[in-house]
């Protein structure tokens, strides 16, 4: 099974790049050689890693990270003077459902999402790592499958409400969730939408296993490819593509 | 130069879109062979085509129609009783800028946005919109392509933007073409990531009134050639814009 070490950023100035998430989340940071780390000091959110690597321009990101945020139009305001950069505040509704959140950007225009959904807690946190992907229950079977997480239920009430409000039977599966058990945060979203599909990607995960290699075989059973082995120093790990493409490593 | 001729539809079943389109936008339809063509009363809208032809699936359709109406909610339930389906309605802000949209499908899935406008009297196709990577320098084509003016984005809205914390690359995502008369439709840019489908659903038609001549001049403004097909009555040239768009002049 895997479990999530690193949300890891591609930047040209890791420094800066940590300074702003490291101020946004109210993570600690530190230096690790020439990359950053940003680490939560509850103890609670994952950590980010931040590398000074090569990526690709990208329109839509193929993952985006959502923060949950006690007071989103406060936030917005703090992340502009921290360097961040406003694409705009959308509200979506369909019939009586309706949800707001401000997408942004990092310093090195990563777009991000920050939202204040009911019952957040009054403290800043990644809410949902989000793929894009054509066919979300698909992609995110195979991630329920590698990191051992259920499916979010989604309530039958909910989905009768968008049938009555007119919605398309396509739209019904444009979203997926699976979320750690026990309430465990990130959770990992689904969405159906067109992503670029950059040679580098600007963010990845990286994870780590108790058994690389038989894990590896595991991943490969579900549909995820290899794309090579890499040894380190102290660490060897594995970089794998999941079935939508999506770049991953394993150690 | 290009003058647009229809706005054509890949359809499974061309009857079917051509009466939903038809009854959307109060037009006047009618069977044209295998096809099916929607035409305007008043004879201010351009006409849609509805062509019995293959095409592939889309996430987000790389080109889509806007259609202002009088009365956006009012508009919503009836285009479900013609059954088309929602996606979602959607509000934008951006400082103290701030815009409606409802994302519909017409019954064979194809997205589009009903807007409403102020002042709209009745419903009428507004924007033909280009989902792509830069939408100014594919603006220019097609502004080049019909002989519209090139205009540039209103410098005031752009410093409220700034003022509101948007930066680039939002600042260049957005471009507008339209026709020196103020006439319908105006063609609209956007940068973001699009299908890339074989077979588009929706595509435009041009004529010109010297093909050969104009295709050169297209193709110096960076438009490719695909083939040029003869009909009965017509040979057209199939080409594609920079971003790839395919479109005919006949």
């Amino acid at each position: 099974m895997l479990q999530l070490l690193n949300i890891t950023f591609s930047c040209s100035d890791p420094g800066r790049l940590a300074e702003f998430w490291g101020t946004l989340l109210d993570y600690e940071r530190a230096p690790a050689g020439d990359s950053w780390i940003a680490t939560d000091p509850r103890g609670e959110g994952t950590r980010l890693l931040f590398n000074r690597m090569e990526k690709s321009e990208t329109i839509e990101v193929p993952i985006h990270l959502d923060v949950n945020v006690p007071d989103r139009e406060a936030e917005l305001q703090r992340i502009l003077k921290l360097g961040g950069q406003l694409v705009e505040t959308t509200s979506h509704s369909i019939g009586e459902l309706a949800e707001t959140w401000t997408v942004m950007r990092d310093p090195e225009r990563n777009g991000f999402c920050i939202q204040s959904p009911p019952n957040t807690p009054p403290h800043r946190y990644i809410g949902n790592v989000t793929f894009s992907c054509a066919e979300p229950p698909q992609l995110g079977a195979f991630w329920a499958k590698a990191l051992g997480w259920p499916e979010e239920e989604i309530d039958e009430n909910f989905s009768q409400q968008l049938r009555k409000a007119g919605v398309d039977e396509r739209e019904l599966s444009a979203l997926y969730a699976i979320r750690p058990p026990n309430e465990g945060r990130p959770r990992f979203l689904f969405q159906r939408r067109e992503k670029s599909r950059p040679a580098s990607y600007p963010i990845h995960l990286d994870f780590r296993t108790e058994d690389r290699e038989a894990e590896i075989e595991r991943l490969e059973c579900a549909g995820a490819s290899v794309v090579e082995t890499k040894k380190g120093v102290n660490v060897t790990f594995t970089v794998l593509r999941d079935p939508d493409g999506n770049p991953f490593c394993v150690r | 130069m290009l003058r647009l001729q229809h706005v054509t539809f890949s359809c499974e079943d061309p009857a079917r879109v051509a009466e939903f389109w038809a009854a959307l936008l109060g037009y006047e339809r009618a069977p044209a062979g295998a096809s099916w063509i929607a035409t305007d009363p008043h004879e201010e809208d351009v006409r849609l085509l509805f062509n019995k032809m293959a095409k592939s699936e889309t996430i987000d359709v790389p080109i889509h129609l806007d259609i202002n109406v009088p009365d956006r909610e009012a508009e919503l339930a009836r285009v479900l009783q013609l059954g088309g389906s929602l996606v979602e309605t959607k509000s934008y802000e951006i400082g103290e800028l701030s815009d409606t949209t409802t994302i519909m499908r017409d019954p064979e899935g194809n997205g589009f946005c009903l807007e409403g406008l102020p002042n709209t009297k009745r419903a009428h196709i507004w924007n033909i919109t280009f989902a792509c990577a830069e939408p100014r320098p594919l603006g220019r084509f097609w502004a080049f392509a019909l002989d519209w003016p090139g205009e540039d984005i209103d410098e005031s809205i752009l410093q409220k933007f700034r003022d509101a914390g948007v930066g680039e690359p939002e600042l260049s995502g957005f471009h507008l073409v339209k026709a020196p008369n103020g006439g319908r439709p105006r063609f609209y840019f956007h940068r973001r990531e699009k299908s890339r489908p074989e077979s588009y659903p929706i595509h435009l038609d041009f004529a010109a009134d010297d093909r050969e001549a104009e295709i050169e001049r297209l193709v110096q403004a960076g438009a490719s050639v695909v083939e040029t097909k003869q009909g009965t009555n017509l040979t057209f040239t199939v080409l594609r814009d920079p971003e790839g768009n395919p479109f005919c002049v006949g």
